[in-house]
């Protein structure tokens, strides 16, 4: 099974919300600003519920933020 | 640095160092034959005191004051690092049972409280290990991301 590559589009939307910064957002998700810094370099995919707080962070849908790219699959 | 990991840094240091202080008993009692200084009680006494306390006051702080103390992800290294760390004390163990037999041979003996040093020195190894691993997971120093 062809390995899954998960991209997420975090920082653009810190930029498009007054600049949020990282620190910003990990306090709205309820998580530490080097869980939020992973995430944006693709280095730790975050559970469904860390996703899920991030999404609303941004008052985004999970897909806004975590897209999932069909032809990313084989 | 989140507390995760300044706890890990002074964790990692304050086992290291009493690595040093289990080897430098070991080569003083069992090797120079003599009793360590008297002073030394004390000496690591007040230092473990003091920068224990520093160490406290440091790793307590935060970076903001609403800054979680540990999310998922510090929870899935530190899991991770346990595991590296049982498997660590196997290998530790093996080490225990196979090199006194080739300084002292199979014949041999050694005083009953290079035993307990010896333990103590594995545990210590065994907690090294658990901390170097947190750290490697979270990349030696955490990057800045916004640069």
């Amino acid at each position: 099974m062809a390995k899954i590559e998960f991209t997420n589009n975090i920082r653009r939307l810190r930029f498009d919300n007054n600049q949020m910064s990282q620190q910003d957002l990990a306090e709205k998700a309820a998580c530490t600003r080097q869980t939020i810094i992973a995430i944006e370099q693709g280095k730790y995919n975050p559970s469904l519920a860390l996703a899920f707080k991030i999404a609303r962070a941004f008052g985004k849908s999970i897909e806004e933020v975590f897209p999932y790219n069909e032809d990313s699959t084989e | 640095m989140n507390k995760t990991q300044k706890g890990a840094w002074f964790s990692l240091a304050g086992a290291l160092l009493f690595i040093i202080l289990c080897i430098y008993l070991s080569v003083d009692m069992f090797i120079r034959q003599r009793l360590p200084n008297k002073n030394l009680v004390w000496v690591v006494a007040i230092f473990c005191v003091l920068v224990g306390g520093a160490g406290l006051i440091w790793t307590q702080r935060k970076q903001s004051p609403k800054e979680a103390d540990s999310d998922e992800r510090d929870k899935s290294i530190e899991k991770k690092a346990v595991l590296i760390s049982f498997i660590s004390v196997w290998v530790l163990l093996a080490a225990e049972t196979l090199i006194p037999r080739f300084i002292v041979g199979l014949d041999g003996s050694i005083p009953v409280w290079m035993l307990a040093i010896i333990n103590v020195a594995i545990f210590y190894v065994a907690m090294a290990v658990f901390y170097a691993a947190v750290l490697i997971q979270y990349g030696w120093r955490s990057r800045n991301g916004e640069n």
